[in-house]
């Protein structure tokens, strides 16, 4: 049977899982320049070794509340088409690998927000993992999307 | 695909745009034979590398071309624009296939028998103009000419292999098989000799063919019985091959050049640029440390990493000519389907910028030039009419000068018709009737790069469809260029491109605001002013709208932090930056609160999800290594409505009010819409900002939502409803200044702000409406702002009305409906019993009493009658001990001598706080 070999991370308290294919890097992010006017997932752009990335604000992207100032924060870099992102996310776990069959869908009752980004959860000793999709974590309506949007019309 | 038929298309699409400008030459001088020489050896190539790649169809079309400009070359047909005509047709052709080569890989389907019938008729003499007397050996000799040549050359050379498709030519492609049998057979053997450098340097390759051909087409020719025209054609190409070095010292050809990949090129920028931030970081670190071993290879190093860069730029530059090439074509087709004479002049073609910028002007610049020739020049004869000479010109310049490209195109037409502009735009609503009478003759003719603009009386072929300058001025906006014109009535028009030498790096201003950088790209920088309460530049309001005083002018200016949606805490701060901005026509200071450095950043894209905010063009990294946003003064300029020619920008922050003139009986309004699609309004000046506010920065308490606002706690209450239900999003807020605190009142949408005469027509008992009126041809409902404001908690009304513990009666004079319906039950709620008159006689007739009321409240702004009314009060001894407050909302009026108290009529906290003064001193004088 196959198997993926995820990353572990914490969000809020909620374990989730990120397929390693997907990740290039986890680093602390330092000095993240905010952008003003962007929506609110988007916590900034920092540079990674000459790199600009957009630093994209898990909690924030969950509806979760922000983090303390002085809590801990990790990111993970994702390159996605020629783009760089950096998640940023509260802890960084291990690297575990898990069987594909032992992965159950998404509940039904989760909330829409959740469910969009997760593609599945897998039952642990220790708590429930969410695996999370990557592509669909990064692509959101932004905020300004929309707004243009009804300007132009 | 495959890397011959890639390497094909990429030379033949060169040669192509070659043959295009060279053609048009030859046409204006036909006795040039070294243009034609040219052409007809760019031709020939293309077919014989079509034979050699297995393209029937392009080979067939170019070979009937090449037909034709040999006759052209012979000289046994004179070149007329028809023919040439002819032959562009047939270079067209080409390209059509060639396109649809590189999509499909193959040839497309069916033929082009009719265009090749065409071409050969051509080449028989049967159209245009008459073969000249020397040419006189009839058309069909050469073919029974070239059919005996063919096995001679065979003879000569016998390559079976080769054999069956000689023959299959000569079935296809008929008589005038000479010059390209010959040479294919030549052009197969070069290819198969010098394999590997033919594609790098053709011309050459072509040059063997042709200089090979000569020879053997004399010696095929001198074995001919008939030899008298065969010879001349010899001698023709003898010429031809002789002529060869002129073209080459005619025509600029890098001998010594490699093809490289546009990709490979990119990626060899990247990475300089990223050497180059290393570089600045190091720089900096080092010059912080006294005395350091590193200094001096780091200064090498820094040279290194310069030269180096201007290197890589350089690999990127190419002549702007590249993107003229087709220009000629263009011009000399539009004069023919316009029965115009047009002479182009291009001067600077050799003047280089960078090629990704390079592609962008391309179609600007032929949307100009095809604008030029079709609504520009007049026609011949109204030309004549006036004096000037039948030919039109049109002037294509480009030149260096202070790290910009300039592009200049002239024409000495007709000029821009301002009246008729001016009424287009009337029509089209790009400008009011006021406007149309204040503007400057050159700003209405910028108006032609407004949105849908367009004045061709009717839409030809080339231009009038209604998108036209506004396109190209967002193309050269886009790639951080200005666009400009001159125009004279009747001596013509003079458009100016001011665009950047590279998008690549660019030279930037870097400020400051609420502790944050931003870089402003230097191009559109024209001063730095310093302001503050000493400076002669001092910042100062129109009712809220910002201006500065500059050199006895006022230049409108936006606070960054505003353009930004930052909180402004430093507004107080007097002293501050103004960088005085130029975009487009449009001038304005952007307020920063520091300046740093001028600094040479690397743009770098911005991300997709930051895409959409056009207040920023892209991000870079300092040489401290710290990442910054780049602002786009265009986008900025947009955003606080300085651009007129931008409808649909929604005014959100205050200095985008317009200034409201009292006059006449207009104000300003606010429409919105708030529960309801139908529209709402209030009178602007009630309102201190407009908000759109991050739902998710509403917090409930127990009085209603709050909202942390510039450091204290607004309440908010929603219109009609509640707040916006979904969750994300922003909620927009009218903020109601009320003294100390501020209150907000949620709608679902600000519309617009207008000025209109607001007369209330339908009067309403709903609280919070006062009623119906008609604004911008619209019923609408108008808002009690008093109301909601009676709605929060922390709400002015209450808190004042336990000033007076007895209501206190008061006369309300006020002849404007709109405030006398707004104040009356405002005042009320505050406590006071309200007895309102609206004019000198209504208060006769009312029979008031002096001993009925505390106080007097009288609006002196709007006429005479109230001033009446108020002396006649002053005058009247009964009257004298009843204290007189006035409303106004001029500075002046505000000191009276009639009056105890004087107040502003927007003002309502400080209404209240008088009213409630003088009301008591009534008392204490009984």
């Amino acid at each position: 049977m196959s198997s993926t070999e995820y990353i572990t991370l914490y969000i809020g308290g909620q374990l989730f899982g990120a397929a390693v294919s997907r990740i290039h890097d986890v680093f602390a992010p330092e000095s993240i320049t905010p952008v003003p006017l962007a929506t609110k997932e988007v916590a900034g752009l920092l540079n990674l070794r000459g790199r600009i990335v957009t630093a994209i604000d898990a909690r924030s992207r969950l509806g979760l509340p922000k983090r303390e100032d002085d809590a801990s924060v990790m990111a993970i870099g994702i390159e996605k088409g020629t783009e760089s992102f950096g998640l940023l996310i509260d802890e960084v776990g291990e690297v575990k690998t898990l069987d594909d069959g032992d992965r159950e869908d998404v509940p039904s009752n989760l909330d829409p927000v959740w469910a969009q980004i997760a593609s599945g959860v897998y039952r642990l000793d220790d708590g429930l993992l969410v695996v999370i999709d990557i592509d669909k974590i990064l692509a959101f309506e932004s905020e300004n999307d929309a707004d243009r949007g009804a300007k132009a019309a | 695909m495959d890397d011959l038929l890639s390497e094909f298309l990429t030379e033949t699409s060169e040669s192509l745009e070659v043959i295009d400008s060279e053609l048009v030459r030859f046409e204006a001088e036909p006795n040039d034979q070294g243009i034609l020489n040219n052409v007809f050896r760019l031709v020939h190539t293309i077919k014989g590398t079509c034979g050699f790649l297995g393209l029937p169809r392009l080979e067939a079309v170019a070979h009937a071309g090449e037909t034709l400009l040999g006759k052209f070359r012979d000289g046994t047909i004179e070149v007329t624009p028809p023919l040439v005509t002819l032959v562009l047709e047939s270079i067209d052709q080409i390209k059509a296939l060639l396109a649809h080569l590189e999509n499909h890989e193959t040839e497309p389907e069916g033929d082009d028998a009719e265009l090749i019938s065409r071409l050969e008729k051509a080449a028989d003499g049967e159209l245009g103009a008459p073969p000249e007397p020397v040419a006189e050996v009839p058309a069909p000799a050469p073919e029974p000419a070239a059919a005996e040549a063919k096995p001679a050359a065979s003879d000569k050379k016998p390559r079976p292999a080769n054999l069956a498709d000689d023959v299959r030519w000569d079935e296809d492609l008929g008589r005038e098989l000479r010059p390209g049998e010959v040479s294919l057979a030549e052009l197969e053997a070069a290819f198969a000799s010098v394999e590997v450098e033919d594609f790098s340097n053709p011309p050459d390759a072509t040059e063997e063919t042709a200089e090979a051909a000569a020879p053997e087409a004399a010696t095929d020719d001198a074995e001919e019985p008939e030899a008298v025209t065969p010879a001349a054609v010899a001698a023709a190409i003898e010429k031809a091959v002789a002529n060869e070095p002129e073209m080459a010292s005619n025509t600029p050809r890098a001998s010594q050049s490699i093809r490289v990949n546009v990709d490979v090129l990119e990626h060899l920028m990247n990475m300089v640029s990223e050497l180059v931030l290393t570089r600045n970081q190091l720089l900096q670190m080092v010059r912080q440390m006294d005395d350091s071993e590193f200094k001096t290879p780091l200064q090498r190093l820094s040279n290194v990493t310069g030269e180096l860069q201007d290197a890589v730029m350089k690999t990127r530059m190419q002549p702007i000519g590249n993107a003229w090439k087709k220009i000629p074509r263009i011009v000399r087709d539009a004069a023919q389907d316009l029965n115009k004479k047009i002479k182009l002049v291009m001067e600077g073609d050799q003047t280089e910028l960078d090629r990704q910028v390079l592609e962008l002007i391309r179609d600007p610049l032929t949307h100009m030039i095809r604008n030029s020739c079709d609504h520009g020049l007049e026609l011949p004869s109204d030309r004549m009419a006036v004096g000037k000479p039948e030919e039109g010109t049109i002037i294509l310049r480009a030149y260096h000068e202070g790290g910009h490209i300039h592009i200049e195109l002239r024409d000495d037409g007709a000029g821009l018709k301002t009246a008729r502009i001016r009424q287009k735009a009337l029509d089209n609503g790009v400008i009011t009737p006021e406007e149309a009478t204040t503007m400057t003759e050159a700003q209405i003719h910028r108006l032609i790069f407004a949105p849908g603009f367009s004045t061709a009386e009717k839409v030809t072929n080339l231009s009038g469809r209604g998108v036209g300058m506004d396109v190209v001025r967002t193309n050269i906006e886009l790639i951080g260029g200005a666009i400009d014109l001159v125009s004279r009535e009747g001596e013509g028009t003079t458009f100016t491109i001011k665009i950047p030498l590279t998008l690549a790096i660019v030279s930037a201003l870097i400020v400051g605001s609420q502790g944050q950088r931003f870089a402003v790209p230097q191009l559109s920088v024209v001063e730095l002013v310093r302001t503050g309460s000493n400076s002669e530049n001092k910042i100062e309001s129109i009712n809220g709208t910002q201006v500065l005083r500059l050199r006895d002018r006022l230049l409108p200016v936006l606070p960054l932090a505003n353009a930004l949606k930052l909180d402004d805490t430093n507004a107080e701060n007097k002293n501050r930056f103004v960088i005085v901005m130029q975009v487009a026509s449009q001038r304005f200071g952007l307020v920063v609160d520091e300046v740093f450095d001028t600094e040479e950043i690397v743009v770098k894209p911005i991300n997709s999800v930051l895409r959409d905010i056009t207040e920023y063009s892209g991000s870079t990294i300092l040489g401290d290594g710290s990442v910054i946003m780049i602002l786009d003064p265009n986008g900025i300029s947009k955003l606080a409505a300085f651009d007129k020619s931008t409808t649909g920008t929604k005014p959100v922050i205050q200095e985008t009010r317009k200034i409201v003139s009292r006059g006449d009986q207009k104000t300003s309004l606010l429409v919105f819409s708030a529960g309801s699609a139908e529209p709402k309004a209030c009178p602007l000046s009630l309102v201190t900002r407009l908000e759109e506010i991050e739902v998710d920065r509403f917090e409930m308490t127990n009085k209603g939502p709050v909202v942390q606002y510039r450091g204290q706690l607004m309440p908010v209450i929603p219109m009609s409803g509640g707040l916006t239900a979904n969750e994300e999003g922003r909620q927009p807020v009218l903020v109601v200044n009320n003294g100390d605190s501020v209150v907000g009142i949620g709608v679902d949408k600000v519309l617009d702000i207008t000025e209109d005469v607001l007369k209330v027509a339908i009067g309403d008992t709903t609280p919070g409406v006062l009623g119906t009126a008609v604004i911008g041809g619209k019923a609408t409902e108008v808002i009690d702002i008093g109301h909601f404001l009676g709605q929060a908690d922390y709400d002015w009304a209450k808190a004042m009305s336990e000033g007076p513990k007895e209501p206190k009666s008061l006369l309300l004079f006020e002849s404007h409906d709109f405030f006398r319906n707004m104040l009356a039950p405002l005042l009320e709620a505050s406590g006071y019993r309200v007895t309102t008159v609206s004019s000198v006689e209504e208060a006769l007739a009312a029979n008031i009493e002096p001993s009925d009321f505390d106080v007097v409240l009288a609006d002196i702004d709007n006429d005479a009658e109230a001033r009446a009314f108020v002396d006649k009060l002053s005058t009247d001894a009964e009257w004298a001990d009843v204290p007189r407050v006035a409303m106004s909302n001029r500075e002046e009026s505000l000191v009276t001598p009639d009056f105890a108290g004087c107040v502003r009529k927007s003002d309502r906290h400080g209404l209240l706080a008088v009213l409630d003064q003088t009301a008591s001193l009534k008392g204490q004088a009984a």
